[in-house]
């Protein structure tokens, strides 16, 4: 290393500049101001020590513990891998703990050499110190495994989690059978000492259910669940731990901050972070249920029963924690197969034949049946491949967004939104090829009077966008992105979204029914006739569930939409008037990630906001109109409700799991519970209307509502589903 | 199926030109001052504003972040002080800053804003606000942006009613493990269409999509170096 004194040059160049002046490099970033560090302040500076302190932790770790110290170390270590596992870094969490610290570093090259103390043949033998060294190695490889499923995954750095690991490689390099063992020889050495026998029960519980997590995140890392007993087992220590843990006894300093500046020496020091003991409890077993559930969606026999199952747990209130949520995109990828089930293109196929496709020759699967000498060889089948190509990543990408978090699944939906607009566009281009090259003939649709054309793998495509462009909309109610004076707007719009949808269905249903006229007038071979029919029965069958779905789902938007707009008439919930900006810059950013869409066009904001206010309806037209659609989407979810989350027969699926109650499957009451929400939220959203006809002339109530009149957040009482903000008045 | 793109079409004209707006807002109340920051306040003023600001975060700004602010754009940076007491002691300040989000639209940022507690209710916050935003019209601003926690529901009164909008929310985006709001403020039309050199590609895709283009952060892992502003909210 070569060093210059640069001591004389800084004093003369310091004398020319005035004081006050800022030297600033012009790359010096805000992310870099933001990061700098104070010399000298205590909050900033991890250097920086009062008159006397000591720059290393008190903690002495040849002391001897006490068992219910032992106990007490063991549940504050629970508490910050929960803190760990919500997403706060390890440096604020588990590495806070100068066992856990003493364990990892210097980086141990032997399992033997992972120890509180290293080359201390006293240590080996205390009892204590073996029984807590066991719960340790548990612990850390527990983490390891933890970080593997997730970083494996996608995820959001400091959103979901945080893998910064400052060198400690959490025993990776020791294999979880070894740390296991050690366990067993712990709970050996707990028998045979002289404990008082309650502390001593709860102590092995607590090592027992180390080896009963740790067991569990191997089995996941190889794509598997635990079986039920485990799982019961697990929760049931759970419960014991919980009733010991008053047995605790605090260990001062045996969590020090101090531990961070041997972390790295450019972070500054951040506070530890620990949540209550009671979330302790709720989160683990929180988390046990997820990861046992997550594994349901293998039920699922079909692409689109996927779809529901992945959209269940996307939107179940608490969402997973980072940790499940990465186990349910493990299963996308799993073995090169999407759920365990099928290759990519054979479930993109699937997809296609259950929507636009239905008994097909432009699918590899179905070629041989129904293809001519002509299909097989033909430019068709290259146009063909070129649409897998395209579409297999983006198709596939729909399932993995249901797995981020709740922001992110409404913003990735916001891109995703423009990407299969693009490829409608470049789809629509193959059709037209294979349109003219197998000489399709057209067809009347439904509601037209020209002659069609089937567009079978646009339309497809635009079937999967519109249902992207409707939860784009639905997760922004969720998320509360709209203020109270927007929701008239945006419930307008959901609901001429779901419009749309309901008459690309129609066009999606006429194409198969002509296909079912096609194959049963063909000269196929009876059995491939048969199986022809049924492939479009069940299309049929898949279009008509999608349709109640969305009419549903169109008529509650249609009932709110009203209502929130009698509540803009009598500025219930209305702010001042908006002073930098208007109505045309505001739907701009309203509507910025529509504003590209080639298909369906945004319309004009003057149309936009004729189209919401309705201002050729008087009030009492438009309340009528109101509890005619809340009645009608009330019956309309009754009767999405009478059917079940899977279309595909759960007896002929592959793998079939049953709830731990060993009754109702895990995803039908899920589904049953989204459902009978939606139920709510209608009858909810009468009562709105009940109360406001009564209004009408009622000008005390009107003040009073201005006063009262609110929006109930997610989880609070009156939000009967997450997609349904329906005003709580008084 | 049309292939016309769609363009933002001209906007409803407000009945009050922008420069004209602040006006309407800001209030004088007995004894308050407002004064535009000046470096040469810095020995007085500024121990103050980190005092304030640094009330409400966990962990506090250094000295880099403050001065990162008011040596760039000292002018986008007002005080209210409150001229009964003898030093003409602050109680409120906004600090912002102006410049190219990402070579695109001329944004401005909201950085912090904070008054103190015995002075809240005074529309002294709203005022300063102002002051800042009739600024950065007046410098040709696109665009203001902005951060609140998602709890802050009188931050977000006062900027809605501004005419901001929240346009996205962001999961746990401070170190408390809060999240937030961006709330977003057009000033011209079109600016949501002003093309950046924006890199959006979170499952691989090679296309970049016109609407990633406001997205705060690059892929996983690799925090976005001009927006990441997120110890804490005032």
């Amino acid at each position: 290393m070569i060093t210059h004194d640069i001591t004389d040059r800084f004093r003369t160049a310091a004398n020319v500049v005035v004081p006050g002046t800022l030297i600033k490099d012009t790359q010096f970033s805000l992310f870099e101001a933001v990061g700098a560090l104070e010399v000298g302040d205590p909050k900033m500076d991890s250097g920086c020590l009062e008159l006397g302190e000591s720059p290393e932790e008190q903690f002495d770790l040849n002391s001897p513990l006490l068992p219910e110290e032992l106990l007490w170390l063991m549940d504050q270590l629970l508490n910050r891998e929960v803190a760990w596992l919500t997403g706060y870094p390890l440096s604020q969490t588990l590495f806070t703990s100068v066992h856990i610290d003493r364990l990892l570093w210097p980086d141990p090259k032997t399992l033997d050499e992972s120890t509180f103390v290293r080359n201390d043949a006293a240590q080996a033998t205390n009892l204590p110190h073996a029984i807590l060294r066991a719960f340790c190695l548990l612990l850390v490889k527990s983490c390891s495994l933890v970080l593997t499923m997730v970083t494996e995954q996608h995820y959001y750095e400091e959103e979901d989690f945080t893998t910064q690991l400052f060198n400690r490689e959490l025993l990776h390099r020791f294999s979880s059978e070894s740390i296991l063992e050690n366990a067993q020889y712990a709970l050996q050495v707990l028998q045979s000492a002289n404990f008082e026998s309650e502390v001593s029960t709860a102590l092995a519980g607590r090592i027992r259910l180390r080896c009963e997590i740790l067991q569990m995140l191997v089995h996941h890392a190889a794509g598997q669940s635990i079986d039920d007993t485990s799982f019961q087992a697990m929760h049931d220590i759970f419960d014991q731990v919980q009733s010991t843990s008053s047995f605790g006894v605090e260990v001062k300093d045996a969590f020090s901050t101090k531990l961070q500046r041997r972390l790295a020496s450019t972070v500054p020091p951040r506070p530890m972070v620990t949540v209550s003991m009671d979330q302790v409890w709720t989160f683990w077993h929180q988390m046990l249920y997820d990861c046992q559930n997550i594994f349901s969606v293998h039920a699922a026999g079909h692409s689109q029963d996927l779809l529901t199952a992945y959209q269940l747990f996307a939107y179940s209130c608490p969402q997973p924690s980072p940790y499940p949520r990465a186990l349910l995109q493990s299963f996308l990828t799993l073995n090169s197969m999407v759920a365990s089930r099928l290759e990519p293109l054979h479930f993109l196929e699937e997809d296609l034949r259950s929507l636009t496709l239905p008994a097909s020759p432009l699918l590899s699967t179905s070629r041989k049946d129904y293809g001519t000498p002509f299909f097989g060889k033909s430019e068709i089948a290259k146009n063909m491949q070129g649409f897998v190509d395209k579409v297999e990543h983006y198709f596939i990408t729909v399932y993995r967004v249901f797995c981020l978090n709740a922001c992110r699944i409404r913003r990735t939906f916001c891109h995703a939104l423009v990407e299969w607009d693009a490829i409608q566009g470049e789809m629509e281009e193959i059709d037209s090829l294979i349109q003219s090259l197998s000489l399709e003939q057209p067809s009347l649709p439904p509601g037209s009077s020209q002659p069609a054309f089937s567009f079978s793998l646009s339309s497809w495509v635009y079937h999967h966008k519109l249902t992207i462009h409707r939860l784009t909309i639905q997760t922004g109610i969720q998320q509360m992105i709209y203020a109270p004076h927007e929701l008239a707007g945006m419930h307008y719009y959901l609901a001429s979204i779901c419009g749309i949808h309901l008459n690309h269905l129609e066009r999606m249903c006429h194409f198969v029914v002509d296909r079912d006229t096609a194959i049963k007038q063909s000269d196929f071979r009876v059995d491939i006739k048969a199986k022809g029919a049924a492939e479009c029965k069940m299309a049929l069958d898949r279009l008509f569930r999608q349709y109640a779905w969305i009419k549903a789902t169109n008529l509650v938007a249609s009932a709110l939409h009203i209502i929130f707009v009698v509540l803009n008439r009598w500025k219930i919930f209305s702010v001042s008037k908006p002073l930098y900006s208007n109505d045309a810059l505001r739907y701009e950013i309203r509507m910025k990630p529509f504003l590209n869409l080639v298909i369906p066009e945004l319309m004009s904001p003057e149309e936009f906001a004729h189209e919401t206010n309705m201002q050729q309806s008087s009030t009492e037209v438009l309340l009528d109109e109101a509890a005619r659609l809340s009645a009608s989407a009330k019956k309309a979810w009754e009767e999405v409700s009478k059917t079940s989350w899977n279309i595909f027969p759960l007896d002929e699926a592959p793998y079939v799991r049953t709830g731990t109650d060993g009754q109702a499957s895990v995803l039908d009451t899920k589904w049953n519970d989204d459902v009978k929400g939606c139920v709510r939220a209608s009858i909810a959203a009468g009562i709105c209307v009940v109360k406001l006809k009564k209004a009408m002339h009622d000008e005390a109530w009107k003040e009073k509502a201005k006063k009262e009149a609110m929006l109930p957040g997610p989880g609070d009482k009156g939000r009967w589903h997450q997609w349904w903000l329906v005003p709580a008045l008084p | 199926m049309s292939n016309e793109q769609v363009r933002p079409s001209a906007p409803v004209p407000t009945t009050l030109p922008l420069s004209e707006i602040g006006k309407l807002i800001q209030s004088n109340p007995p004894n308050i001052s407002y004064i535009q920051y000046d470096i040469s306040l810095e020995p007085k003023y500024l121990p103050q504003i980190r005092a304030l600001i640094s009330k409400d975060l966990s962990e506090p700004y250094s000295i880099y972040v403050y001065r990162y602010f008011l040596y760039q754009w000292p002018e986008l940076c007002f005080i209210a002080i409150d001229t009964t007491t003898s030093e003409n002691d602050l109680v409120a300040v906004v600090i912002c800053k102006l410049e190219r989000h990402r070579g695109g639209p001329m944004r401005g940022y909201i950085a912090m804003l904070a008054t103190q507690e015995m002075h809240r209710g005074r529309g002294l916050a709203k005022t300063l606000v102002s002051k800042a935003i009739d600024l950065m019209i007046a410098k040709n601003a696109d665009e203001i942006a902005l951060e609140t926690e998602e709890t802050n529901t009188a931050a977000m009164r006062l900027y809605e009613s501004l005419g901001f909008l929240r346009s996205k929310k962001l999961h746990r985006y401070y170190l408390n493990g809060n999240s937030a709001y961006r709330l977003l403020l057009y000033l011209k039309p079109g600016v949501g269409q002003i093309p950046t050199d924006d890199f959006y590609d979170p499952f691989g895709y090679n296309d970049l999509p016109p609407s990633a283009q406001d997205d705060p952060r690059f892929p996983q892992g690799q925090a976005d170096k001009d927006d990441l502003f997120r110890r804490g909210i005032v």
